[in-house]
């Protein structure tokens, strides 16, 4: 399956809708469009994970690097994710101690 | 241990379809769907290590996954060159620096019963074993 992207801007915040499979051949859409983003000035960024089928650990670092660069602009990089199959990652390897991870989107939001 | 053989290229395009592949002989050994999902995981992470530290365009030895049902479970054993840090070095692996090895070998052992990862000569040997209930 294939990875889509889009965004959008909520307020001063900026959603990234993810769909798909993130992996080793995937992953490095995510981190040019994360790049993108920042580059562009957006620094408040909330990834919606919610249509995500597959994420492994370079999909993990693709988000962790997103952080270090938002963060470097004084920005944050929050979640949204529901699933528990892609959850179970985020806990084993430690990352929901780093990243806020919201249920829905009209929580990231609020 | 009743055993399928594949062997892949270095090349991230089939990560997708192996993961099929050994999902579903997953399933057929009598893995749980629940448990399958952890194999993709660990299967990814796998392929993700051997394919990391490959020049683009080299010519490489391909990747070789071994799996099926053992006495211990679902055992998948992945056999590849080891990850050549020269290449990451000199940035030549474009796909370095999307992983950590030690996050991915992390993920491994949490999501599986069993998890050994040897180098044995310029050859990496990682092992992992889903239990069938």
């Amino acid at each position: 399956m294939e990875l889509t992207l889009e965004h959008r801007t909520e307020g001063d915040t900026t959603v990234l809708e993810v769909a798909g499979e993130v992996d080793v051949y995937t992953a490095p859409k995510l981190r040019e469009k994360l790049v993108e983003l920042v580059s562009d000035g957006h620094y408040n960024i909330i990834v919606d994970m919610t249509k995500v089928d597959f994420l492994d650990s370079t999909g993990l670092g693709v988000l962790v690097g997103g952080l270090k660069r938002v963060r470097s602009h004084n920005g944050t990089l929050e979640l949204v994710c529901n699933q528990e199959r892609i959850l179970k990652i985020f806990r084993i390897t430690g990352l929901t101690k780093v990243f806020p991870i919201h249920d829905t989107l009209e929580e990231a939001l609020s | 241990m009743s055993v399928a053989e594949l062997r892949v290229p270095r090349d991230p395009v089939y990560v997708g379809l192996v993961r099929l592949v050994v999902a579903q002989a997953a399933r057929l050994a009598g893995v749980s769907q629940d448990r399958v999902e952890d194999v993709k995981i660990a299967v990814a992470e796998a392929l993700a290590n051997a394919n990391s530290g490959v020049e683009p365009g080299a010519d490489t030895i391909p990747i070789e996954l071994r799996f099926g049902r053992s006495a211990a479970g679902f055992e998948v054993v992945v056999v590849c060159p080891e990850r050549r840090s020269d290449a990451v070095d000199r940035g030549a692996d474009p796909g370095a620096e999307l992983l950590d090895p030690k996050l991915s070998f992390t993920l491994i052992e949490g999501l599986t019963d069993e998890f050994s990862h040897e180098i044995h000569g310029d050859l990496m040997r990682l092992r992992f074993v889903v239990g069938l209930t």
